[in-house]
């Protein structure tokens, strides 16, 4: 076996960190530069922030045998394209593990939690075409279901001893929860349920480590598989609160929860047709045509150039037929830049200048 | 109001100039055709499509190998969740069982 003796520290890597990288930069050129340094693994580049002048964020991503200050150190006077790359060295991550309100081990938020993150999963998974079979001939193109949320709502649904309370003739059916809201102290103790919590720890846990999707802080890790710590913090359920709750304090932990969970759930936006025609979107047939005009040129009495081959025909009907069958690529390629440009416009949340203020 | 009617015009017409002079700023770089030309955006989503299901058999392989049966999301697991966390980017790297041993061992560091 050409197995290493001493298994390798995959989850382990050391990597640079760069402020500004110009948006005229590509990916490619700085990857190229960084392969020739030992143990190179990724270059990940965050989106460019508008308010900076579109620069953009860079984490370059290496071994963790490696030297990376003598890398740091090498790379420090380097310039791509007039812009300073002024590495540094990137830390550990220091809490990975970190904490939230220890409300989320009652119960009731806990089915709560099981609803919302099915949810977001089936949203999720649908948007990241997961377990989606292509149909092959067939007229039957079921997606598969993700085995994880199969008979979840068994969880969702209470069970109670309803009809046993009745016989032994207690207050009908009314359990805690319910009391409380009849006005009693309104505090309860946060009760959990381990297999309530099971369950959730699933969703949760394929949430963090498929999606990137990090539940208890409401948050997405954006291109975190290209990141230095490919699957790096998370944050779990704190230790249950010292004294009793109230009612109204689950409630409103449920509320501002969801409401905080809902951004992950937006797809992108896009323009109405109206406005997208206000803004001037561009018809794909209309810019052939106006293509193939401004290659139609007369040079005299029945004497008409091509100029993107330099033929010479006798009306433009023939320039027109020519362009159309010979200039295939030319022609497709000016349909490419029309969607090219229509996909930015229809983009509702399209990168701008910033603050640029209404004219007066 | 025609003047308001003329103002709303010249509003739109000079987010459509924006818009138009943006695109033209913008149209050769990398970021910007990665997010919108048909090509570059088709080759990036295939990308992002094949690291996603790289996660997810990763998923399915901790689960079934029961990485998760004893490990809960509570605060007094921390040192179970990050192990967890670490065999998930092993997993992730294309590493094999053997380096999974990595997580047992004392570290070097």
């Amino acid at each position: 076996e050409d197995q290493p003796l001493r298994p390798r520290p995959l989850h382990r890597t050391c990597s640079l960190f760069m402020r500004s990288i110009a948006p005229t930069i590509s990916k490619a050129e700085i990857i190229a530069l960084c392969r020739r340094y030992p143990g190179f693994m990724r270059v990940c580049l965050s989106d460019p922030q508008p308010e900076r002048r579109f620069f953009r964020r860079c984490w370059v991503t290496f071994d963790r045998s490696v030297n990376i200050k003598e890398t740091c150190w090498n790379l420090q006077n380097i310039r791509l394209r007039d812009c300073e790359l002024a590495p540094g060295v990137n830390r550990d991550l220091a809490r990975r593990v970190r904490n939230i309100n220890g409300i989320t081990q009652h119960k009731q938020v806990l089915r709560n939690d099981i609803k919302l993150s099915a949810k977001l999963i089936h949203s999720l998974d649908d948007r990241g075409r997961l377990w989606s079979q292509k149909a092959r001939g067939d007229n039957v193109s079921m997606a598969a279901q993700n085995p994880i949320l199969k008979n979840i709502t068994d969880y969702l649904i209470e069970e109670v001893s309803a009809e046993e309370e009745e016989l032994l003739g207690s207050v009908g059916g009314a359990d805690a929860e319910e009391g409380s809201k009849e006005g009693n102290p309104a505090e309860i103790t946060v009760e959990r349920d381990d297999t309530l919590v099971k369950v959730l720890d699933r969703l949760l846990l394929y949430l963090r480590i498929v999606h990137s999707i990090d539940y208890y802080n409401n948050c997405e890790y954006p291109s975190e598989d290209e990141m230095p710590n490919r699957c790096g913090m998370i944050h779990v359920r704190g230790p249950i609160p010292p004294n009793r709750i109230t009612h109204g304090e689950v409630l409103e932990w449920q509320k501002t929860f969801e409401e905080r969970l809902s951004p992950l759930f937006s797809v992108k936006e896009k323009l109405s047709e109206e406005e997208a025609g206000k803004m001037g979107r561009k018809d794909p047939e209309h810019e052939v045509e106006k293509f193939v005009s401004a290659n139609t040129q007369e040079l005299g009495k029945d004497k008409w150039l091509c100029p993107l081959s330099g033929k010479k025909f006798k009306g433009p009907e023939f320039v027109r037929k020519h362009i159309l069958n010979k200039h295939g690529d030319k022609i497709d390629e000016v349909k490419k830049e029309v969607v090219f440009f229509n996909n930015f416009l229809m983009d509702a949340k399209r990168p701008s200048l910033p603050e640029m203020k209404p004219p007066p | 109001t025609e003047a308001v009617k003329r103002y709303n015009e010249y509003k739109i017409d000079f987010r459509r100039q924006q818009m138009q002079d943006f695109f033209l700023a913008h149209k050769d770089e990398e970021w910007f055709r990665s997010k919108y030309h048909p090509d570059e955006a088709g080759r990036r989503k295939a990308e992002a499509h094949s690291g996603l299901q790289n996660r997810l058999n990763v998923y399915i392989f901790l689960m079934e190998n029961g990485w998760f049966d004893t490990v809960s999301l509570d605060m007094e697991k921390a040192q179970a969740i990050m192990k967890v966390l670490d065999a998930a980017v092993i997993k992730m790297e294309g590493g094999t069982d053997h380096d999974l041993r990595i997580l047992e061992l004392p570290s070097e560091e």
